[in-house]
C-alpha cells in the first residue's frame, strides 16, 4: 500500500481582459503554458477565488429618457426609443437588463429578445406595466457569470457543477465529472476555465479570479 | 484537524489467462489476489488500469473496477478501453462507492470484449485504486 497526497495546480490570475470572446455567451482562458496537469493527474475538483466580481458595470442612459416608452401589446413586449437610440447605447440581443428609475416596478432579470435602433424585444409579458416619458429611467446590464472548468474541446471535463457564479465576490467550486474527468489520463492537459454570461460574454466589463485544481498525482505507482 | 493521505491498493498483474470466463458472455472478471482488500473504511475515489498488453482478439474490450456483486461499484466511467497499451482510469461511482464500507470489500476487475470473452486471447494490467482511509475518524 502506498500513499499519495494530493495535489494542487494553481492558475494564473484569470482577468477577464485575457479572455478570448467566442463571441455567443462564452469566453475562455487557458492556463498559462507550462501550467498544465500532469501525465496520470487524477482530478477530483477545483475551486475559483473570485477577487472581482464578474460584471457588466455599463448603465445605458439611452439619449433621454422621456423619448422611452415601455409597451405591453399582448405578446412580446417591447421598450421603444423614439431617438432611436437603442444600438449606439450598446444594447445586444442576449443582454439581461434591470430596469431602475421607472415609475413601474418592471424589476430585474429582464431578457432582451432581439434589438433595433429603436425597439428592445422583450419576452412575452415580462413588463409590470405600460408607460412612456418617463426622464431618468436607465438601464443596467445584469451579469449572470459562471464558471466551469475543463479543457480545450471538454470544457466541463473537470466540472460536475456547470453553474457555479462568479458575478459576485467569493469561492465557488465543483467536484469534477467523475464520467470524463479521467479520460485521457496518459498525457498532460492544459487546463481551461469558461465563463458563460447569460446574455452575451461581450458584456461583462469587469471581473477578476484564480482558479486551483485538485487531483491526485498517480504516475509514481 | 486531522490531516488524510490517499492510499492506494495494486493489484497482482492482471493477466488475461487467470480471468474467469462469464460463459456464454462478453464477460470476463478477475478478483485482486486474496489478501489484497480494500480495508473496512475505505471510501474508493477512483482507479487506473495501466495496460502492458492489449487485450486482444475482438473487436472491443472495456475495462470496469468493481466487486463481485456490482461490477462497477469503482466505475463512474465503464467505457475504458484496455484494446491499446496505456493507461486508463475512473472516478468511482459515487452513489455505490461507498456503500458497504463497513466490511473489507475485495476489488474484482471485469473486462467486457466486444461478443465474447472467449475470443480475447491476450492481455495484462495492473490496476490501481485510490482511497481514503476513514478508520480511524
Amino acid at each position: 500500500m502506498k500513499m499519495n497526497m494530493i495535489k494542487k495546480l494553481i492558475s494564473q490570475t484569470l482577468d477577464i481582459g485575457d479572455f478570448i470572446d467566442n463571441a455567443n455567451t462564452t469566453g475562455y482562458i487557458d492556463f498559462t503554458t507550462g501550467t498544465a496537469l500532469p501525465v496520470g493527474a487524477m482530478v477530483l475538483g477545483w475551486k475559483v477565488n473570485v477577487t472581482t466580481a464578474f460584471a457588466a458595470n455599463t448603465v445605458y442612459t439611452p439619449v433621454d429618457g422621456s423619448t422611452i416608452a415601455f409597451v405591453q401589446d399582448g405578446g412580446a413586449d417591447t421598450i421603444t426609443d423614439s431617438a432611436d437610440g437603442f444600438v449606439t447605447a450598446g444594447f445586444e440581443a442576449g443582454d439581461v437588463i434591470t430596469v431602475a428609475g421607472a415609475t413601474s416596478a418592471h424589476g430585474a432579470g429582464i431578457a432582451i429578445v432581439s434589438v433595433a435602433a429603436g425597439t428592445l424585444t422583450l419576452g412575452d409579458a415580462v413588463l409590470a406595466a405600460a408607460e412612456a416619458g418617463i426622464a431618468g429611467v436607465s438601464f443596467t446590464v445584469t451579469s449572470t457569470a459562471s464558471v466551469q472548468i475543463g479543457i480545450s474541446g471538454d470544457v466541463n471535463k473537470y466540472s460536475a457543477d456547470t453553474t457555479e457564479t462568479v458575478a459576485a465576490i467569493g469561492t465557488v467550486g465543483s467536484l469534477a465529472l467523475a464520467l470524463d474527468t479521467v479520460t485521457g489520463i496518459s498525457a498532460e492537459k492544459l487546463p481551461r476555465v469558461t465563463v458563460t454570461e447569460g446574455g452575451n460574454f461581450g458584456a461583462l466589463d469587469v471581473g477578476s479570479m484564480n482558479a486551483t485544481i485538485y487531483y491526485i498525482d498517480t504516475r509514481d505507482d | 484537524m486531522k490531516m488524510r493521505m490517499i492510499k492506494s491498493l495494486v493489484s497482482q498483474e492482471l493477466d488475461h489467462a487467470a480471468f474467469t470466463y462469464e460463459t456464454g458472455t462478453a464477460l470476463g472478471n478477475i478478483d485482486f489476489t486474496t489478501g489484497l482488500v480494500l480495508p473496512i473504511g475505505a471510501m474508493v475515489l477512483g482507479w487506473k488500469a495501466v495496460v502492458s498488453e492489449i487485450f486482444t482478439g475482438d473487436t472491443t474490450a472495456v475495462v470496469q473496477v468493481g466487486t463481485a456483486g456490482d461490477v462497477n461499484k469503482y466505475s463512474a466511467n465503464v467505457a475504458q478501453s484496455c484494446l491499446t497499451t496505456g493507461t486508463v482510469g475512473s472516478l468511482a461511482l459515487a452513489e455505490d462507492s461507498v456503500t458497504g464500507f463497513a466490511s473489507a470489500i475485495l476489488p474484482r476487475v471485469t473486462v467486457t470484449g466486444g461478443n465474447d470473452w472467449g475470443s480475447i486471447t491476450s492481455g495484462k494490467m495492473v490496476v490501481t485504486l485510490y482511497y481514503i482511509d476513514t478508520k480511524d475518524d
